[in-house]
């Protein structure tokens, strides 16, 4: 199978930090790809260099046979690029002055072009599908961190995207809030999404992902099959990380 | 003192004139200079910020004194009162560009992000997401900024328009009464520029409550 997403060589720094170096991988469609590691390991950044939010310093990134990385793309066409490629991030963002339902409408209007109804059904159907038909008229603010974070996964899933990146998804969210975000990201897995997550949450990472990939100081460290990482990981490193994280 | 309160009371729809003119073509003119200022292009940003610090750094009156008595010289004459709307209102653009760009830089840098990872193009961000969380944060500072245009505008007397001020100085040196003409004119005023404030506070109020986090 060719994969859908491939990512070679991928680095960036700010200023005189690397945040990322090298950093190769691919995943084929339909997989789940876990990315763990400590803070500023240079997980989010990996993220928002595949979807271009930051360019990245040196390498590429092809988005079923095509290079989002190509060269002189302007932010309009980046624009077009990134409607392929869905975020989720850690503190939701949800635009404050609209519905719930209309932050799931307003992209599907404004950057696919679709018609209102036919965006407003899509937007309802997406809100009963996390679980959030009742609070489609309601504000962010009238929502609980995993209400927004639910909205939020509609609305990157609005865009019927090939592939969508979760951003440390429940970082933000109170304890026992977490579960209802975590249902609907492994009903995402059931259902067949190509997705690369982010994620502090171990238990979740090892049975919902396909492959793990651990990642220290901007470098994959090691990567492989979900129950391989996280059981019997090859590297010193790795096992220093996952048991620090697993005594808590 | 009824006679007094009348005549400069006929004063007040050029005062009104002055300051709402040159509030429009501040809240106009500042669109431009905050594009400029914005631009990805370093020569761009850095003729705004020029334009901005020009138009803040000289005295209100100099601008007005060059537009009504020096233009004429360069073939360009103007009335009295739209030389002051054309003054001010250059300075209020100034002024409010910097009021448009702190509301810009105020919206969390997570709503951009939502925006660009959604595939909005910049237009669409601007319109969508960004302009009216920005809106907000601007009211106040737009709302302090017409109470202080309005005060300003009596410097339009020094022109010679009709104005509540220029009215007041002429009475006061022919009445020889300046302590009671001067106390009714700042009543006047005063009572002007309550409604403004509150429209301001109401205004503030309203977008607050839509786009609160």
């Amino acid at each position: 199978m060719t994969p859908l997403l491939e990512v070679t060589g991928l680095s960036k720094t700010f200023g005189a930090r690397e945040v990322l170096a090298d950093v190769s991988f691919a995943i084929e469609p339909g997989e789940t790809l876990a990315v763990i590691g400590p803070s500023g390991a240079g997980k989010s950044t990996l993220l928002r260099c595949i979807n271009l939010l930051e360019r990245p310093t040196a390498g590429r990134v092809v988005l079923d046979g095509d290079e989002l990385t190509a060269h002189g793309r302007s932010e309009r066409e980046l624009a077009q690029v990134r409607r392929r490629v869905g975020m989720v991030f850690q503190s939701f963002n949800l635009f404050p002055h609209r519905s719930a339902l209309e932050n799931v409408v307003l992209a599907q209007v404004h950057a696919l072009g679709r018609g209102r109804a036919e965006a407003e059904l899509r937007g309802l159907e997406l809100l009963a599908r996390v679980g959030l038909s009742e609070r489609a008229a309601n504000r962010p603010r009238q929502l609980s961190g995993g209400e927004q974070q639910r909205v939020a996964i509609a609305r990157a899933l609005a865009l019927d995207p090939a592939l969508l990146l979760l951003d440390e998804p429940t970082s933000a969210i109170d304890p026992e809030l977490k579960r209802e975000v975590l249902a609907v990201v492994r009903d995402l897995v059931a259902d067949g999404m190509t997705m690369v997550l982010t994620t502090h949450e171990m238990r979740f990472a090892e049975e919902a992902a396909d492959r793990v990939l651990f990642m220290a100081d901007g470098r994959i460290v090691e990567e492989g099959a979900a129950a391989t990482v996280m059981r019997a990981p090859a590297h010193e490193r790795t096992r220093r990380f996952l048991s620090a994280v697993r005594d808590l | 003192m009824g006679r007094i309160v009348e005549l400069l009371a006929a004063g007040i729809p050029a005062t009104l004139a002055v300051t709402l003119g040159a509030f429009a073509i501040g809240l106009l003119g500042a669109l431009p200079l905050v594009a400029l200022r914005l631009a990805p292009l370093a020569p761009a940003r850095w003729l705004a910020a020029a334009l901005i610090d020009l138009l803040r750094a000289v005295p209100p009156v100099v601008w007005l004194f060059l537009i009504f008595f020096g233009l004429p010289q360069a073939g360009l004459s103007f009335a009295a009162l739209p030389a002051a709307v054309i003054g001010l209102g250059l300075i209020a653009a100034a002024y409010i560009a910097e009021i448009w760009r702190a509301g810009l830089d105020g919206v969390p840098a997570g709503q951009r992000d939502a925006a660009r990872a959604l595939g909005l193009t910049p237009l669409a961000r601007l319109r969508l997401v960004t302009g009216p969380q920005a809106l907000a944060i601007a009211v106040p500072p737009l709302g302090s900024y017409l109470v202080g245009l309005l005060k300003d505008s009596a410097i339009a007397s020094t022109i010679g328009v009709n104005e509540i001020a220029f009215r007041a100085l002429t009475e006061s040196q022919q009445s020889l009464d300046g302590l009671r003409v001067f106390l009714i004119t700042g009543v006047i005023y005063l009572a002007l520029s309550l409604p403004f404030g509150l429209l301001a506070r109401w205004t503030s109020a309203r977008l607050q409550r839509q786009v609160a986090t």
